[in-house]
């Protein structure tokens, strides 16, 4: 039985994305990534912030309004899974979060200091799980001016909806990649791993790491090249809940984990909790690599 | 020979009681499961062992079983 | 700067509390690669040995176990186990010219015992199911065992509470397997038996830290269930009550002590009289002493009931494991057993676990040291099994996981059979069945 190695490379949630795997023939291969790929846009039509008739953003206009929206099965359990991150990060991770993002713009190019104290102050007011209510499929804002963000758990958990896909085709041995955000189905099929090199964020083109993955998921959070210089300080572009401000402590964290998702939420409370990530990290007992800010 | 469905069906009103409404239950959600799934919590971990434990107190001992089916027999003496 | 950290296997509270809510998406929990289902085959190796005191009966036994997914879905099991037996076991009790019963514990011929089991089965993992079907069959010198059993889990109410169904068949043919250098052996007897066992069980997440469980079983054994190696003494069958005349037990344990019953077997003599066709000598000890057959009911039903609670000590990092079993029994042999167990994590992937138990059961109608005449029903065994006695345990478990891959596991076990451990007063039964047993335990998991 010869297995052959195939190579996608796409573009989907904002991100090069590419999946690789071992199929045993070229029919197998597309039919699989096909069925991959479609789950990705439908994932992604349904939660992308960017587009304006989708799921999400129908309720982030009740979400504005405040009041109560019923929700889908899936929908419940995406919120529930982020509910799950609020309770083990002490409200850190939370997905209302985003509203910040309007006084922290820091993909433009006018960004120059931070914003004042009162423009904080104002979105933290509609800022917080806890203002949320989720009772079955009933989802209840209780402050107005709210907006859910799903940005931090997605992209993440399709690497996994998408490997579990091409598993369910009888894939053994493949890699879902998604702008970095990853998912090994299974090793190469003579049981090597997917080795998954990690950049030198100080010297382009070098690597600092090797991580190898066999069924894990692995998720970035943070971006070297993207940090902030406020006075002296050194600011990551995470936002934290609490403050409004950018967390300081670490710039980048990278975690393996059983899944994408749970890597990706785990690498971004690890930044939420700055200088103590590392030791948070280190209590979850998980593989990871953090790059100070 | 009744008692022992008799005491069953006792204990398994005692134990269904929770899951009735009106009782102050509070369903566990899976994220809260953490502690559950802690390995302590996996009574033998070594099912060799609690086996042959199983298979001597069954040969030393009038009853056997109980935990659960399909343990085969032995004419041990 | 950067720094890689190696995970360890255990998952902690938050990386358990974080995968369970992933598993909880949909698309996530249908068919998890590298989630709870086993992904991974492992391999299990496990070495014990028993001992009574007074070196009267000893164990070993060696198992290679292996378990593998399969496809998608399922899994795979299979089991071999060899166990040694040697040494001895009591046969009857002869009375002191006090009229009290002492052992006669046949340890002339050296008995050596080879069990082999070998166990398959295939388990399938469905959404909020898992279902399994295992078949096994083990051979002795006098017995071979033929058994098969289904069992069913379904999963309610997003996984708190799970409703369990087992049934199972056991098939045997039971002899003794004949050697004519034993004194007081019987000619081959062939025999059948059947065991049936249904179980019902229920198990429900109470709270974050408490999980319990309900099993209600009934095992039903009909067929030839006496023991055909054990006899009993009926004082009206001897030719007279030797009591207050000859001290039987004491003559015994003489010739015994004396290695005369050894020498008899060694030396061939034994085989002579049990092979020569002027001399019964089974016969001949029935009509003078009056040692008859181990006769009991060819049927017998029990119900179990089982009750299981774990739950979690933060503090500690350990968790309490408490089961009570109880059995009720057509032959009155019925039972309580408690048994606690407290698995305690140490960190670094050690875990210790210290755990007592406790058994007590009353006797079986028909069970008594020794009988005056034959009961109006026919039925009596002096099998010390079948007595009324309580037992105390005193266990220790340690483990430690390396590099994900490798579990080790040493057990050890104090076992202290006593007349007067029985719980609410004694039944029939004497000190003279009083005995210790020691199982010392090493196992190995590794997982690829």
């Amino acid at each position: 039985m010869g297995l052959q190695l195939c190579q996608f490379s796409f573009k989907a949630m904002g991100s090069p994305c590419e999946i690789r795997l071992y199929a045993e023939d070229n029919a197998q291969a597309t039919a699989a990534i096909q069925l991959a790929v479609a789950a990705l846009q439908r994932l992604e039509n349904r939660y992308s912030r960017y587009l304006t008739d989708n799921e999400l953003h129908k309720i982030n206009a009740i979400a504005a309004r405040g009041g109560s929206v019923t929700i889908d099965d899936e929908f419940v359990a995406l919120l529930q899974y982020a509910d799950a991150c609020y309770q083990q990060s002490d409200g850190l991770f939370d997905i209302t979060s985003g509203l910040l993002r309007k006084a922290w713009n820091f993909a433009s190019p006018q960004f120059l200091s931070p914003p004042s104290q009162d423009t904080i102050d104002e979105l933290l007011e509609r800022v917080g799980w806890q203002h949320v209510v989720l009772q079955g499929n009933q989802l209840q804002f209780s402050r107005a001016g709210m907006e859910i963000d799903l940005g931090g758990i997605v992209k993440e958990y399709a690497a996994d909806y998408a490997a579990n896909l091409l598993w369910e085709q009888g894939i053994r041995h493949g890699l879902v990649n998604l702008g970095g955000d990853i998912k090994a189905m299974g090793p190469h099929p003579d049981g090597a791993p997917w080795e998954i090199k990690i950049r030198d964020p100080r010297t382009s083109g070098r690597h600092i790491a090797t991580l190898s993955l066999y069924q894990e998921g692995l998720a970035t959070s943070g971006d070297y090249e993207r940090c902030i210089r406020i006075g002296e300080k050194r600011y990551s572009h995470i936002l934290s809940p609490k403050t409004g401000w950018p967390v300081i402590g670490l710039a980048s964290v990278t975690v393996k984990a059983p899944q994408c998702v749970v890597a990706g939420s785990a690498a971004t409370i690890a930044m939420l909790k700055g200088d103590q990530g590392r030791h948070w990290l280190d209590t979850l007992k998980v593989e990871y690599l953090a790059v100070d800010a | 020979m009744n008692k022992g469905i008799a005491l069953g069906s006792l204990l398994s009103c005692t134990l269904l009681l929770p899951c009735l409404p009106g009782c102050a239950y509070e369903p566990v959600k899976a994220y809260q499961r953490g502690k559950l799934a802690n390995p302590v919590m996996v009574r033998d971990a070594n099912p060799a062992h609690s086996a042959f434990e199983q298979h001597v107190y069954s040969s030393k001992e009038s009853t056997a079983g109980g935990y659960s089916t399909g343990a085969g027999g032995c004419g041990c003496n | 700067m950067a720094a890689i950290n190696k995970s360890s296997k255990d998952k902690t509270d938050a990386l358990s509390a974080l995968l369970t809510a992933a598993l909880a998406l949909p698309g996530i929990s249908a068919a998890a690669p590298g989630g709870y289902r086993a992904s991974e085959t492992l391999l299990n190796f496990h070495h014990a040995d028993y001992d009574e005191q007074g070196n009267r009966m000893s164990v070993t036994t060696d198992q290679a176990f292996i378990t593998t997914p399969v496809g998608r879905d399922f899994e795979g099991h299979f089991n071999a186990i060899q166990d040694v037996t040697s040494g001895a076991s009591p046969v009857v009790n002869f009375l002191d010219t006090q009229g009290n019963p002492h052992q006669f514990v046949e340890t002339g011929a050296s008995i050596k015992d080879r069990r082999e089991i070998y166990e398959t089965s295939l388990g399938y993992y469905g959404d909020n199911s898992y279902a399994s079907f295992g078949i096994g069959k083990s051979t002795e010198d006098d017995y071979i065992s033929n058994y098969g059993s289904v069992s069913y889990r379904l999963d309610l109410n997003q996984k708190q509470t799970s409703l369990l169904a087992g049934a199972g068949m056991t098939s045997d043919e039971v002899w003794n397997s004949y050697n004519p250098d034993v004194f007081l052996e019987e000619p081959s007897i062939y025999n059948r038996r059947k065991k049936r066992e249904l179980m019902v069980g229920i198990s429900q997440v109470l709270n974050q830290t408490t999980v319990v469980q309900l099993n209600v079983a009934n095992v039903r054994n009909s067929g030839s269930l006496s023991d055909p190696y054990k006899k009993v003494y009926v004082v009206d069958e001897g030719i007279i009550d030797f009591r207050g005349l000859i001290n039987v037990a004491g003559l015994f344990d003489f010739i015994v002590d004396a290695g005369l019953i050894e020498a008899l077997n060694r030396s061939g003599i034994t085989r002579l009289l049990n092979e020569s066709p002027l001399i019964d000598v089974v016969g001949l000890a029935s009509f003078i002493f009056g040692l008859e057959k181990d006769t009991r009911p060819d049927s017998r039903e029990q119900w179990l009931i089982l009750l299981r609670a774990s739950h979690y000590f933060e503090a500690t990092n350990s968790a309490l494991h408490v089961d009570y079993r109880y059995a009720d029994d057509s032959w009155d042999a019925n039972s309580h057993t408690l048994e606690l167990k407290w698995n305690v994590g140490l960190g670094a992937d050690w875990q210790i676990s210290p755990g007592v138990r406790y058994y007590s059961q009353s006797s079986a109608f028909f069970y008594d040291t020794f009988f005056e005449s034959i009961p109006e029903d026919g039925y009596m065994s002096v099998d010390y099994r079948l007595a009324g006695f309580g037992a105390i345990s005193k266990k220790l478990g340690v483990s430690k996981t390396f590099e994900r891959a490798y579990t080790f596991y040493v057990d050890f076990e104090q076992y202290e059979r006593r007349h007067s451990y029985e719980i609410g007063g004694e039944t029939k039964g004497d000190a003279i069945d009083d005995y210790d047993f020691k199982i010392l335990s090493f196992s190995v998991d590794y997982r690829f």
